[in-house]
């Protein structure tokens, strides 16, 4: 498992139950948009990730949509279990560790 | 003897024979290119425009000569990296167009430097869209890693070009910069990216990008940093990689 798919996978499990949308994922994981789109996208792909349009009129707010994407409990489950396995090398390079949220 | 016979090996795997033609030829062009840039008109006219007809034609070879139906993963996998090297050329001529444009409407030395960084980005933009494309699909790493490294010597083109520019920048041009709306070239470079996601996923992500972008836009982000968000840190270690090889 790659470094940004971890941080990303971390960052989505701070709060496994809460929708993020892509810009939030960014700030969350310290990642650009274009790093984190196709994370999400094998994610969603895998079942480990759902996600839905933000349920507005992007004619009547004045903006595009959002995207919003939360792990599934079955997802939450297999990245916590992928992150542990990653962990080793992980602390090889050097990243600091942060507490998951969730069910532990 | 554990030497390997090229010509064994070629027989062996004729379709990645011919991919490694095809980015031979194009990486031939673009050394051509580089050779040409005493003058920046003959570098866009007839440098990449040569690259680019020259990609094209090796696409047509490659489906002509049954590869493709030998090999078609192999041949998918070609495809998409020439398509993206396509895509690159497309937008870096494009980006080059408007330098020109610019060099006749407005201030020279502002406006040249200005678009020169924007191509230079766009460049450098598709080396990380690559990139990240491996993630998608760890099947065709070895076709995108040869499209990676075409973009390393249309890279170089635009910092030799830079280096023939003067480096101040008007602070009209900074401020016009520093405007609350999405800009343009982050648009483009977001456009690049989402061709190489899945075609199943392409409209949708497109319009997640977008979405992005105003939300940026809307914080106030100029489009150095809206660029910059789009940017994947592989892509800043091979921008600073390159530097650090021309700089030497």
């Amino acid at each position: 498992m790659t470094l940004p798919t971890q941080l990303v996978l971390r960052a989505m499990l701070i709060e496994p139950a809460q929708e993020m949308y892509g810009l939030e994922i960014c700030e969350a994981a310290g990642l650009p948009s274009g790093t984190i789109h196709p994370i999400l996208a094998r994610f969603e792909a895998l079942g480990w990730l759902e996600s839905r349009w933000e349920d507005v009129s992007p004619h009547e707010e004045g903006r595009p949509r959002r995207r919003y994407y939360w792990l599934t409990r079955d997802g939450a489950e297999r990245a916590r279990i992928a992150l542990a396995q990653a962990a080793t090398s992980v602390s090889v390079i050097g990243l600091n560790t942060r507490p998951l949220g969730g069910l532990a | 003897m554990s030497t390997t016979d090229p010509s064994h090996a070629a027989a062996l795997d004729p379709s990645s024979t011919l991919a490694s033609e095809i980015v031979s030829g194009l990486a031939h062009e673009i050394k051509v290119a580089i050779a040409c840039t005493r003058d920046l008109d003959h570098i866009i006219a007839s440098g990449l425009g040569s690259a680019r007809a020259l990609a094209h034609a090796r696409v047509r070879t490659a489906h002509l000569s049954g590869t493709r139906h030998a090999d078609p993963a192999c041949a998918l996998a070609v495809d998409r990296a020439l398509s993206s090297a396509l895509d690159l050329l497309e937008v870096l001529t494009r980006a080059l167009d408007r330098i020109r444009f610019l060099e006749r409407t407005r201030d020279p030395s502002s406006a040249l430097a200005d678009e020169i960084k924007l191509a230079c980005t766009l460049v450098r933009a598709l080396a990380s869209g690559l990139s990240a494309a491996r993630h998608v699909d760890p099947s065709s790493t070895l076709p995108f890693a040869w499209a990676l490294d075409l973009t390393q010597p249309l890279a170089r083109i635009l910092n030799l070009i830079d280096t023939r520019v003067p480096s101040h920048t008007s602070t009209t041009v900074r401020a016009h910069n520093k405007t609350k709306r999405v800009a343009p070239s982050a648009v483009s470079l977001l456009a690049a990216a989402s061709r190489l996601l899945p075609a199943t996923a392409r409209v949708r992500f497109a319009e997640e990008y977008r979405s992005e972008l105003w939300d940026l836009a809307e914080s106030g982000a100029g489009s150095t940093r809206q660029l910059w968000v789009c940017i994947p840190p592989t892509l800043q270690r091979t921008s600073a990689a390159s530097s650090a090889a021309i700089a030497a």
